[in-house]
């Protein structure tokens, strides 16, 4: 369960966050949707504890994320690169972050099965293509089989075989009860997946509900969208 | 606990301070075969320096680790109170072994010490590059020159007497982890 309220942020004199509120719960893919520069890259930072805001609280189950022990266990987070050290392999790099939250190593392995990186783990990360190294951050975010997952444009830079996979992985991690929230400005691919909505423009949240409450009298979750936010003005 | 042995992972798999602790070394030994007058460490000091800022400025070097290091341990003093340890732990031998091969044994505590005040110049820095410049001159260049136009400065100087070296390194330290704490985790 995710429960982000009245969160504000500023950087400088701009403020990049109005008092935005919204939740994420489980068994539930909840779709992050805005223009690029809307702040939805800021809030999941505030979220994850990486920045901090001016006001407002964000908790995952009850707490800010920085307040867990073991935080790897409470929320995975897949942000944008590997958040790998190029020079480093992916299993050393899979090892010290399992060894941080005191995951057993038998753990690293599986995760790299799981996304399918067993065979290019003793490569260093600055090798990976882009696909492999989102797959590197997701078996990151996996380690310690966390029951919340955040992530950041999960299917940029994926082939279609990768978007086919993380469509299905996010929808079964849902199914078996996980929170997944996850932000995307493509619209064509947020409607196959989420069954909610938040939709944020310039900072503000400007619509939240289900996908059908969120589409409302639109005929696609594209039209919602550029109906609600500055991305559909004309230039 | 499980924080320390994380960093201490960190530091040992990293190619670039094991290629810089094993290019110290092997210069090192080889100006004593050679048989330079004077300290041979006041030269090679600077691979430890090196190693120092390294070992935090890696941190933000591409691929965006210092994300993965926050979201694991979010704690920030905590953080930087583990990662102090670890390359406490780490440096020592590396100083160590430096200061046995220059043949200048009694400098290991005070040439440990440099290491972390390098580590915390590059915390604060983040730009390994600015950091190795700002440390290098100014233990290569500003202290030596302070040390001898103004003799009265040396015991007060990072790099002449080991209480001095003690207490800036904890300054040094101590003013990372504060920047640590309060700032955005940027990139």
């Amino acid at each position: 369960m995710i429960s982000i309220d009245q969160v504000s942020k500023h950087k400088g004199r701009a403020r990049i966050l109005h008092e935005v509120s919204f939740e994420a719960r489980p068994g539930r893919v909840t779709g992050f949707l805005g223009p690029n520069g809307a702040g939805k890259t800021s809030t999941l930072r505030v979220l994850l504890g990486l920045d901090r805001p001016r006001s407002g609280t964000a908790l995952i189950d009850g707490r800010p994320y920085a307040a867990w022990n073991r935080p790897l266990t409470v929320a995975g987070a897949l942000l944008d690169g590997s958040g790998a050290h190029r020079a480093r392999t992916a299993r050393a790099h899979l090892r010290w972050v399992a060894a941080s939250n005191g995951l057993p190593r038998t753990r690293v392995e599986e995760v790299l099965d799981l996304v399918g990186l067993t065979a290019d783990a003793g490569k260093r990360a600055g090798k990976f293509s882009l696909g492999m190294s989102r797959r590197l951050g997701l078996a990151t975010a996996l380690l310690g089989d966390p029951p919340v997952l955040v992530l950041d444009e999960p299917v940029n830079g994926l082939d279609p075989a990768g978007i086919r996979w993380m469509r299905t992985f996010l929808r079964d991690s849902a199914d078996q009860g996980r929170t997944v929230l996850l932000s995307s400005h493509l619209m064509g691919e947020l409607a196959e997946i989420a069954d909610d909505v938040v939709i944020i423009d310039r900072g503000r949240v400007v619509a939240r509900g289900t996908l059908d409450e969120v589409t409302g009298g639109h005929p696609t979750l594209e039209d919602a969208f550029l109906a609600l936010t500055a991305a559909g003005q004309p230039w | 606990m499980n924080a320390v042995r994380a960093e201490i992972g960190k530091l040992v798999t990293l190619p670039s301070l094991w290629i810089t602790a094993s290019l110290t070394l092997a210069v090192t030994l080889l100006l004593r075969v050679l048989g330079l007058p004077g300290s041979v460490l006041l030269h090679t000091q600077a691979g430890l320096l090196v190693f120092g800022v390294l070992a935090t400025a890696h941190e933000y070097q591409g691929g965006g680790q210092i994300r993965t290091t926050l979201l694991a341990t979010p704690r920030r003093l905590a953080l930087a109170a583990a990662k102090t340890v670890a390359l406490t732990l780490v440096a020592l031998p590396v100083a160590g072994a430096a200061a046995v091969l220059a043949g200048e044994v009694p400098a290991t505590p005070r040439v440990t010490l440099s290491m972390l005040v390098a580590a915390g110049v590059g915390g604060i820095v983040r730009q390994a590059v600015a950091a190795v410049g700002i440390v290098l001159t100014a233990y290569l260049i500003v202290v030596p020159l302070l040390a001898a136009r103004v003799p009265a400065s040396a015991r007060w100087l990072p790099d002449t007497a080991w209480p001095a070296a003690f207490v800036w390194a904890v300054a040094m330290v101590a003013a990372w982890a504060t920047v640590l704490r309060h700032r955005d985790a940027n990139t």
